[in-house]
Order: C-alpha cells, then sequence, then structure tokens
C-alpha cells in the first residue's frame, strides 16, 4: 500500500496515520472500504503491531476511520463537525508558509491560483 | 507480562545490578539498551531462570521464573553467547528441540529452514557466526515461545537476514501476542521495531517507557527571531542552550504542542522543531557531558 | 508448587541426547576390555590353562589394561557430561531450557552412570558366555601336589562384574562431585583424581607422622590395609580380588555421600562462576591447604633423610609449606596474584595449623606415648615377640593371645617399664642387638590398642614381668608341639652343624643325615622335645648359646585348621635347636645324629676385636686367619673354657669380641662371640 521511510524523523506510527490520511483524501480509500487489520497491516509493513493499533486509535480519533469489533475498521464518511480547529490553523499556516515560499522561488499569481484550483477541480469542489 | 521487582546481584564484590525494575507488557516488543558493562546480558540470563538473584523478585504470568519447567518451556532465548551440542547439525539440534518443547511446531521448522536456506546436513559448530545465529533462530522460533528473550540478536546478519528475522517475529507478536524482550546496540533498529524501552546504565534502570511517550518528551529546536523577545523561552524546560549567531539550538523537555505554543507566540522567523531520535536519547541521558550534548545539537 | 520428587525427576529426552552424542565412550572401553581380556583367552582358547594365570590376574582387576580403563572411564565420562556447566555460553542455553536443575543432575548422572557400566556389563556378559574351567596351579602348590583351582568359573565372572561396578562407580560419583565444585574442564579432571586418591593419600602421610613423633607407634599390619581400601581402585590390590562386606558397605556410603553432595551444591552452585578454577568459596582451603600440607611433608622427610637431624627436617618443612602454598593457591585463584591480604591471612591460618599439628604430635598432647591400660581392663592381648625361635619360625599358631589375667598383666607391667624409660628406648640403641616387640590390647568395649617398640636385649633379657609370660602354662600350652592345630608329625629332619656333610662342608646346610620318616622314633623324638621345651626356663630362652642343630619337622595339619593359602595340608616347622634342650640333644647324639663341639676336635680359636671380621668379604675372612688375631688358642683347657662361654649372637656389637674355632683339622669353622670380656681365661 505504501512505503515507510525508516530514516525520517517523523515516528513511523505518525507516517502511518499520515499515508492512510493521504489514502483517504486522496480517494484511494473511499468511505466504508475496510482498511487491513491491525495484524495483516504489521506483518506487510514489518512494523510493531502496538505501532499500527496506535495509528488506528490516532485515525479513529481524527475521525477518518471507525472500528467495529470483531469485524474490522473502516474508513469513514467524511463528518464536517469533527474538524479539529487546532489543526485546521496549522493546515492553514503550513499553506501559508507553502505559498510564501512559491513566491519566493518565483512562481507567479496566476500559477498558484492555478495550483490550487487544480486540486479543486480534482476534488470535485470546482465544476 | 514479565516483572522484575527490587533486583540486586553481585558479582565477587562488584555490583551488576542494583535495584533493578523492569516491566514488560504482554505483546509488547520490550527494547534493552545501555552501555557496554551495563548489566543487559547479566538481567536478561535472569529473567531466563539462568542466575538467581541476590534480592528482588523475578516473575512472568505472576509465577516466579527460576527453576520453574512451566514457564520456561513457552519461553525461548537466544543468547549472544551461542552453543549447540556438538557434533549435532540443524535437524538433529531439532530433534532434541522437539523432545524438549512441548509446543513444537515441525512445519514451521521446515518452512523456516527452507526460507533461510540453511544446510540441514552441516555441523553447527562449523557454521559462520552469522549462521548459527540464524539456526539458533529457527529453533527458538519454531519452539513457539510466548516468551522471545534475544540478546544481541542481529549482531552480524546481514540486511535481508535481518528483515526477515524481524518479520518472523512480528508475524508471531500480531497472530500469537507473543512478548519480546530484545537487547541491542543497534538503536535505529530498536527504534523501528520496539514500542517500549528501558534504559540501563551500571547496573541500575535509568529510564523505562513507551517510545512514542519517550520521543515525544523531549525535543531540539532551532529558533530564530527577528528580534528576540525578553522570556521567549519561559515556560519552556530548557535542557540545554546554545547561540550560534542569531540562531537559538535548544533541547527541551517538553510536549510538542507546549514547544510550538510558546515559540510561535513569538512569531519566529526560523523555527524547526525535531524530536531527537533514539540514538540521541540515548547519549544525552547516558553521556551527559558537554561534547555528547553538542554531538546531538546539530 | 512442584513437589521435591519432580524437580530432580529424570528427563528422558536429555538422556537420550547424552546417550546419542557420547556412545564413542563405552565403546572404547568396551573395546579395551575385550581386546585385553576376552580376546587372548579364545585366541588360546583349547589351552585355556595357559591362560589361567592371566585370567585369575584380569578378573582380580589386576591386570593393567583393566586397571586403566577403570581408572580413566568413569572420570572421561564425568568430563564429558558435565562439560556444559564450564563455559558460560552452554551454561546459559542449558539452564533457560525447561529442566530444573535437578532434572540437568539426575539425567546427566544417570547418563554416565550407563555409560560406564555397560563396557563392563557387555565385557561381562561375553565373559560369562565363553567361560570354562580353566585350572590354575602357582609352583609351590604344584610341588606340594595340592588340587589346582579353577578360575573362570561362572561365579569369579559375576564377582568381576561386581567389584568393577562398584569400582567405577565410586569413581564416577567422585567425579560428579569434582564437577559441581570446578569451574573448567582441565580442573574438573584433575580433581576428579584428587579426591579420587585423596584421602588414602592423607591416611598415608598421617602414618608418616605418627611414625616419626610418636613413641610407639605400630606402623605393622591392618593400618596399610585399611589405607589401601578407602578407595576401592586401591582396595582391589590387595584384597586378592574380593570386597569384604564391610568394604562394599564403605563404597556405597560413598557413592551415596558424594552423590547427595554433589546435588544439594548444584542446586546451590552460582552459574556465573563457570570457568573459574573453583565454583565455591569452601573447596579452595581443602585444596591448597592439602598441597601446601603434602608439600610441607615432602619436603620435611626427604631433608630428613638427607640431613643430619631434626632440625633439617623442620627446614623442609617450611620450606615445603611455603613453596606449595603458593602453588596450591596459584592454582585454585587461577592467577599468579596471590600475595594480598587474603593470600597472607590464609597462609597464616594454614601455618598456625600446622604448626599447631606438628606441635601436638611432638609433645604428645593426647598422651599417647605414655598410655598403658590399666590391666583389668583388657579382655585379652596380642603379643609378638619373636625371642622364642621355636615359636616364631615357621610353627603355625592358631591363637597366640594372652587371655590369662597374669600374663595381661605382666605385659602391661614390662610395657610400662618401656614407657617409663622412654628416652633410652626412643635413641638409636646404637650397635646393640635388638628385637621388635608388638602388642595389642583387646576388649569389646574399647578399639584395639596397638604399640611397637624395640627392645635391646639386655633389657629383655632380665625383665621379670617376660619370665612371668613365657614361663606361664598359657603361653606353653599355646606353643607346645602337641598344640591342636597339628594332626602328627610325619618326617623330621636333623641338620648337625658340627658334622661334615658329603659335600664337604660343616654347619646348617651340610647334608647328612637322613630323614627321621618311622612314626615310632619320631612319636619318640617328639615326645624329648616336648619335654624340654616345658621345661625350658625363660633364661633358657632368650639365652644367646650357639646352637648345635637345626631341627626340621613336616606335620599334618588337622583338618578344621583354617589356612590362607592355596590348599596344603602339610605344615612345616624349622628352628635352631636350643643348647640347653639336654634331653633331645642326648637322644641325637646316641644315635649319631648330633655331634658337639668338644676341645679335642678343636685346632685352635682366634678371638679378635670386635668388628674386625668382615663377615661379608669371603676372602677377607679367611684372610684374617693368621692375619694378625687379637689372641690365639692352641692350649685344650682354655678352649674348652671359650667353648663354654662363648654365644652365637653380639648383645654389643662394638664391644663383643670375635672368635673363629677351627676344627676337624681345620677343615670346619664355627663363628660365635663372646659378650662378657676375656677374663674368665685367666
Amino acid at each position: 500500500m505504501f512505503q515507510l521511510d525508516l530514516k525520517s524523523r517523523t515516528s513511523i506510527y505518525e507516517q502511518i496515520v499520515d499515508n492512510i490520511k493521504e489514502l483517504i483524501l486522496s480517494g484511494v480509500l473511499r468511505a466504508e472500504d475496510k482498511l487491513p487489520s491491525v495484524r495483516e497491516l504489521s506483518k506487510t509493513l514489518t512494523v510493531n503491531p502496538n505501532t499500527t493499533q496506535k495509528a488506528y486509535r490516532e485515525l479513529e480519533y481524527q475521525g477518518f476511520v471507525y472500528t467495529v469489533s470483531g469485524l474490522g475498521t473502516f474508513v469513514a464518511e467524511r463528518v464536517a463537525e469533527k474538524i479539529d480547529p487546532k489543526r485546521l490553523e496549522e493546515l492553514k499556516e503550513e499553506a501559508g508558509r507553502l505559498v510564501r515560499e512559491l513566491l519566493f522561488l518565483g512562481l507567479g499569481e496566476r500559477e498558484i491560483r492555478a495550483l490550487f484550483e487544480d486540486v479543486l477541480l480534482e476534488r470535485g469542489v470546482l465544476s | 507480562m514479565i516483572k522484575v521487582e527490587g533486583v540486586n546481584k553481585k558479582f565477587d564484590g562488584f555490583q551488576a545490578l542494583q535495584d533493578l525494575d523492569l516491566n514488560v507488557k504482554k505483546g509488547s516488543i520490550y527494547g534493552l539498551v545501555g552501555t557496554n558493562g551495563a548489566g543487559k546480558t547479566t538481567i536478561i540470563k535472569h529473567v531466563t531462570g539462568v542466575l538467581l538473584q541476590d534480592t528482588g523478585t523475578i516473575e512472568i504470568e505472576g509465577e516466579p521464573v527460576y527453576e520453574n519447567i512451566g514457564i520456561k518451556s513457552r519461553m525461548g532465548y537466544i543468547p549472544d553467547d551461542l552453543f549447540f551440542f556438538s557434533p549435532y547439525n540443524i535437524r538433529e539440534s531439532s530433534r532434541f528441540f522437539k523432545s524438549v518443547y512441548p509446543n513444537w511446531n515441525e512445519e514451521r521448522y521446515e518452512q523456516m529452514v527452507k526460507r533461510f536456506d540453511l544446510s540441514e546436513k552441516g555441523k553447527l559448530s562449523k557454521f559462520s557466526k552469522g549462521m548459527q545465529k540464524q539456526a539458533a533462530f529457527i529453533l527458538t522460533m519454531s519452539s513457539m515461545p510466548e516468551y522471545l528473550i534475544l540478546d544481541e540478536p542481529i549482531d552480524g546478519l546481514d540486511p535481508i537476514i535481518r528483515k526477515l528475522v524481524w518479520k518472523y517475529v512480528i508475524e508471531d507478536v500480531a497472530e500469537r501476542d507473543m512478548t519480546v524482550l530484545v537487547s541491542s546496540h543497534n538503536l535505529r533498529e530498536m527504534e523501528g521495531i520496539c514500542d517500549s524501552i528501558g534504559i540501563l546504565s551500571k547496573g541500575r534502570m535509568m529510564i523505562e517507557r513507551d517510545l512514542d511517550e519517550l520521543k515525544s518528551d523531549i525535543h531540539k529546536i532551532q529558533v530564530a527571531f527577528e528580534s528576540k523577545p525578553d522570556g521567549a523561552y519561559q515556560g519552556l524546560n530548557v535542557l540545554h542552550q546554545e547561540n550560534r549567531g542569531t540562531v537559538d539550538l535548544l533541547i527541551v523537555r517538553n510536549k510538542r504542542e507546549v514547544v510550538e505554543d510558546i515559540i510561535k507566540k513569538n512569531k519566529p522567523l526560523v523555527f524547526d522543531l525535531l524530536p531527537l531520535s533514539l540514538e540521541e536519547i540515548f547519549i544525552y541521558e547516558l553521556g551527559g557531558g558537554d561534547s555528547e550534548i553538542e554531538s546531538i545539537i546539530f | 508448587m512442584k513437589s521435591k520428587a519432580s524437580s530432580f525427576s529424570v528427563s528422558l529426552p536429555l538422556i537420550i541426547e547424552n546417550l546419542k552424542r557420547l556412545w564413542a565412550i563405552p565403546a572404547l572401553g568396551f573395546l579395551v576390555y575385550f581386546f585385553s581380556g576376552p580376546f587372548p583367552v579364545i585366541m588360546s582358547y583349547k589351552n585355556i590353562n595357559f591362560m589361567a594365570g592371566y585370567i585369575e590376574m584380569s578378573l582380580h582387576n589386576l591386570q593393567p589394561f583393566y586397571m586403566m580403563v577403570h581408572l580413566f572411564l568413569p572420570v572421561s565420562a564425568a568430563v564429558m557430561l558435565f562439560r556444559y556447566l564450564q563455559s558460560t555460553g552452554s551454561t546459559a542455553v542449558m539452564h533457560s531450557m525447561p529442566f530444573t536443575r535437578g532434572n540437568l543432575f539426575t539425567s546427566n548422572y544417570l547418563t554416565g552412570l550407563i555409560l560406564t557400566a555397560l563396557p563392563i556389563l557387555a565385557n561381562g556378559l561375553i565373559l560369562l558366555l565363553i567361560s570354562k574351567p580353566a585350572y590354575y596351579q602357582w609352583g609351590y602348590a604344584a610341588s606340594l601336589g595340592t588340587s589346582a583351582v579353577d578360575v573362570f568359573t561362572k561365579m569369579e565372572v559375576v564377582n568381576w562384574m561386581g567389584t568393577s561396578l562398584l569400582i567405577v562407580a565410586v569413581l564416577y560419583s567422585i567425579a560428579v562431585f569434582a564437577a559441581i565444585v570446578t569451574g573448567n574442564s582441565i580442573m574438573h579432571f584433575l580433581v576428579s583424581y584428587y579426591f579420587i586418591f585423596l584421602i588414602p593419600l592423607l591416611y598415608v602421610v598421617f602414618n608418616v607422622y605418627f611414625q616419626q613423633y610418636l613413641f610407639g607407634f605400630d606402623m605393622s599390619g591392618s593400618w596399610v590395609e585399611r589405607a589401601l581400601s578407602i578407595s576401592p581402585y586401591t582396595g582391589i590390590l590387595q584384597g586378592g580380588g574380593y570386597f569384604s562386606a564391610h568394604e562394599v558397605l564403605f563404597y556405597f556410603g560413598t557413592i551415596a555421600l558424594m552423590t547427595v553432595a554433589g546435588a544439594w551444591l548444584y542446586t546451590r552452585r552460582k552459574l556465573e562462576r563457570a570457568t573459574d578454577a573453583l565454583t565455591f568459596e569452601f573447596v579452595k582451603p581443602v585444596i591448597s591447604y592439602v598441597v601446601a600440607f603434602l608439600g610441607m611433608t615432602m619436603l620435611g622427610f626427604y631433608f630428613l633423610v638427607m640431613g643430619q637431624g631434626e632440625s633439617y627436617m623442620y627446614a623442609g618443612f617450611i620450606a615445603g609449606s611455603l613453596i606449595f602454598f603458593i602453588i596450591g593457591t596459584m592454582v585454585v585463584e587461577k592467577s599468579p596474584r596471590i600475595f594480598n591480604r587474603k593470600g597472607y591471612t590464609n597462609f597464616l591460618i594454614y601455618s598456625a595449623v600446622a604448626v599447631l599439628f606438628v606441635t601436638s604430635l611432638r609433645l604428645d598432647f593426647i598422651g599417647f606415648e605414655n598410655r598403658v591400660p590399666e590391666a583389668e581392663s583388657v579382655e585379652w592381648a596380642e603379643f609378638y615377640f619373636p625371642v622364642d625361635r621355636l615359636s616364631y619360625d615357621g610353627k603355625y599358631i592358631e591363637d597366640g593371645n594372652l587371655h590369662d589375667p597374669e600374663n595381661i598383666a605382666a605385659l602391661a607391667s614390662f610395657h610400662r617399664s618401656i614407657v617409663s624409660d622412654k628416652q633410652y628406648f626412643k635413641g638409636e640403641l646404637a650397635g646393640l642387638k635388638t628385637s621388635m616387640f608388638r602388642l595389642t590390647y583387646q576388649s569389646t568395649s574399647r578399639f584395639p590398642m596397638s604399640r611397637q617398640y624395640r627392645i635391646d636385649y639386655e633389657s629383655y633379657r632380665d625383665s621379670p614381668d617376660l619370665k612371668t609370660i613365657f614361663e606361664s602354662a598359657e603361653y606353653k600350652e599355646s606353643r607346645s608341639f602337641f598344640h591342636s592345630s597339628v594332626e602328627k608329625y610325619v618326617e623330621v629332619y636333623v641338620h648337625s652343624d658340627h658334622v661334615r656333610g658329603f659335600n664337604g662342608e660343616y654347619g646348617e646346610y651340610a647334608d647328612v643325615n637322613e630323614p627321621i620318616s618311622d612314626q615310632k622314633t619320631i612319636d619318640e623324638l617328639m615326645a624329648l622335645l616336648e619335654k624340654d621345651y616345658q621345661a625350658m626356663t625363660y633364661e633358657e630362652l632368650v639365652s644367646l648359646k650357639p646352637s648345635v642343630a637345626s631341627i626340621e619337622l613336616q606335620f599334618d595339619y588337622a583338618k578344621d585348621v583354617h589356612q590362607d593359602w592355596a590348599s596344603s595340608s602339610r605344615g612345616y616347622q624349622y628352628f635352631r635347636l636350643p643348647a640347653s634342650f639336654a634331653n633331645t640333644l642326648a637322644w641325637l647324639e646316641e644315635r649319631g645324629y648330633v655331634e658337639t663341639l668338644t676341645a679335642d676336635r678343636v685346632q685352635w680359636i682366634e678371638i679378635n676385636q670386635p668388628k674386625q671380621i668382615d663377615y661379608d668379604d669371603k676372602e677377607k675372612m679367611t684372610a684374617v686367619v693368621g692375619d694378625r688375631p687379637m689372641l690365639k688358642i692352641t692350649d685344650k683347657d682354655q678352649i674348652q673354657k671359650v667353648l663354654d662361654h662363648y654365644d652365637g649372637e653380639p648383645i654389643n656389637y662394638d664391644t663383643a669380641y670375635e672368635i673363629i674355632i677351627a676344627y676337624d683339622n681345620e677343615q670346619g669353622y664355627a663363628y660365635g662371640y663372646l659378650n662378657y670380656g676375656l677374663n674368665f681365661l685367666n
């Protein structure tokens, strides 16, 4: 499914969380899709099952997945109220930082706008 | 679970273990790290029932380990100093293991031998150290232990074999809730595999934490302000601070959110926040001197 | 909760594994047994009597190859089996496996017993299968025409199996004990043999000290046997291949003790001591002190022999203690760095003990030397004092002991007289004729008390106590010629000293007379001998007057008499006829068996200074004749005086005059001594 970068400073559990989130956000994993079990994922990635367990719990906490005992873990329907304001703030800042850097590198206003529009188009927000 | 409490051990006047506490939860992979001579092998030999402590208790599932056949038959141990019955080959050794360990799994044994591509006919004493380790691993894992104790297991194994070893370990932890206690110097590898860490120094347990918690407790930051306000670092548990021109390098013992809150308040121009790697934590906690700390700052 | 029984239970997989790996040990042992035992027998199967001596030797474990296997196999098995305890890697692996220390001990112990027993059992079975009668006669018995013994019976083979198993079991259990207290295999090997031979060796060493220091210590007899029996390996050497019931019990006791001690110590062994020389502190002094003690003894007595006097011995003690204490401690600590406080303290302790030991002997703290029991508490006494030639030159005495309270009192009194004059008797008694005197006081309530002294002639000649004993009815009865162990006398040889034999010789070995075989004549002669013997006084008994004849008696033992050697019902006695046996002498002279030496037969008598005649130098001896004698007597009256006065032995070699008597035209020579000076000549 995805690769882990063992050399990265980001802890493994964070990487798992981020990677699964990315898959969900990019639409590879759709709502109600079943995620591999903790056991299976640990074996596939050669990762400590407790770590995988933690990642799944974090994803559940962040609202991206939900668990049905006995059946497994599934991708959650995106629900608006579950937005974490702090996270929102973080991402906004990060977006701002990205834009600043792009400007610094010489990207113009039009190109920056185009970038954003492409993503919105891709997600079907913009028609 | 494995519970070591208040263990003391003296060897001919030398205090090898001092008031040692160690806890390994069921189904976790516990990494035991420490400097050479800190007592890692010694405590492992106690946990496997080889040595008897002077004071304190060592229990698995609430039962003392010493002379406990029931517990030992569900425990697998690969020491740093390997031993095989000479003149046996691995097949003959497997027959002995089979007769001794009640949960021996012949299918797994066959499969692992194939997977590791080991010769069944060769005398184990003639194998290279790496191959001996592999053989020991196969024999131990085929006895389906509930508790796996490894002393410097991957020392001398090539990367492919190492991956294979961890794959089997993870599989058993995932499938059977196997509990693992592993000691090693290879902190990078430990970091990738363990969920709990115990840092041993001079026979004492210095820190015993969940690995993620350990890493989330302490950070290094690189900050630069346009104009540095007073009390910019107030509220932070600054362990070490250094100036390099306009940039400040700090090690702080705080959670990430706390650090971010305090620093960002003053709108820094540069702000890098990094967790310390296990290696860096190790050096910091056990090194103690300025030169050691400098080596981990940046 | 685990019961004690299960924690020492045997683990079958472990035993099987051990047997699978170490099969070479019994195989090798069996090959040696077979090729040195059954194989040569099978090769000579048709003429098995040729092999009889060898068979007996083998079955009595006196054959060198058998002895070698018995010595090496059990120890080797123990070393191989317990090797895992002697390195850190194997110790960790074995003890982390699902075994208790008890399991490991009993499983390995049992395997070792099996390994050492198998070759013996296999070999024994083969011997049983091939056993057939093999008759053995050793030279002397053959000449007596007595029946030979079948040495290859099934019972003998079974006995061999039993004794061999016992020997190896004892050695093995000691070697297992050594395994537990040592930390590496070399030490294990050495310490095994150390313990195997230690106790007998110490027993011997102690006896050497006792003999050196304690006046009256009895070196003879059973102490050597006892020392050798402590270890079955040496015990077999003198049991003639059989163990007594006591010995068997003792050996089983040893096995039990060593095994239980080994098991118990194993549960307490600190496994981290693997590769150390010794794993228990308490064993260290047992080795280093004993090594020092043995070294001290060795050098001390070596110096004593080489040097002159006790001071050399003490110098040897000190040097030996130092050198060997250092060596022993280095071995035990496995390091040359022993010159520290611990080392010095240990040496001080050792020295204190050694000094105490030697002093207590030197000063006789336990009062050994002076102890003479109260005669009333003694029930009977064994008594050996070969001044009574008739009694001690071959006559079989079944019960030569003293039961008569008067005799016992006299014995104790004589004993006391010796002890109260300790300084005299402890001395060298240089130049004096002496005799060995040995006694043992026995009573059912106490241990026997044995003593041994060297007594000079004049002391025993003049003792009223000995006179009492030797003239007592009890003594005369027990030494009678018609003792109950004799059925009848069948032949008598009489050798006369002063009759010329047909080979031209005079003296004891000149053959002249025909043996007396006529029963009536024999009976007559024996009656006279008995009469003279019973009438003989103590003074006559110890008299040194020369005898003129030797008597050799052959007799038949009474049917129920026990004997130790190969069955021979014929007994012999040979003795010099005392000069005081007047009746016997008269009878013999009458019949021409004996001729006394009278003055008319003598040509001259030469009297020499003491020690002038060199009896070992035949040439010199005959050359002396005529070469500066002190005095030469030719006058018949004087000759007769000398003949009346001279003795056959000197009392004091330094002062007794030596005489040579030439008779029968200088064809016969007799030798003697004048012990009381020459005044009688004037």
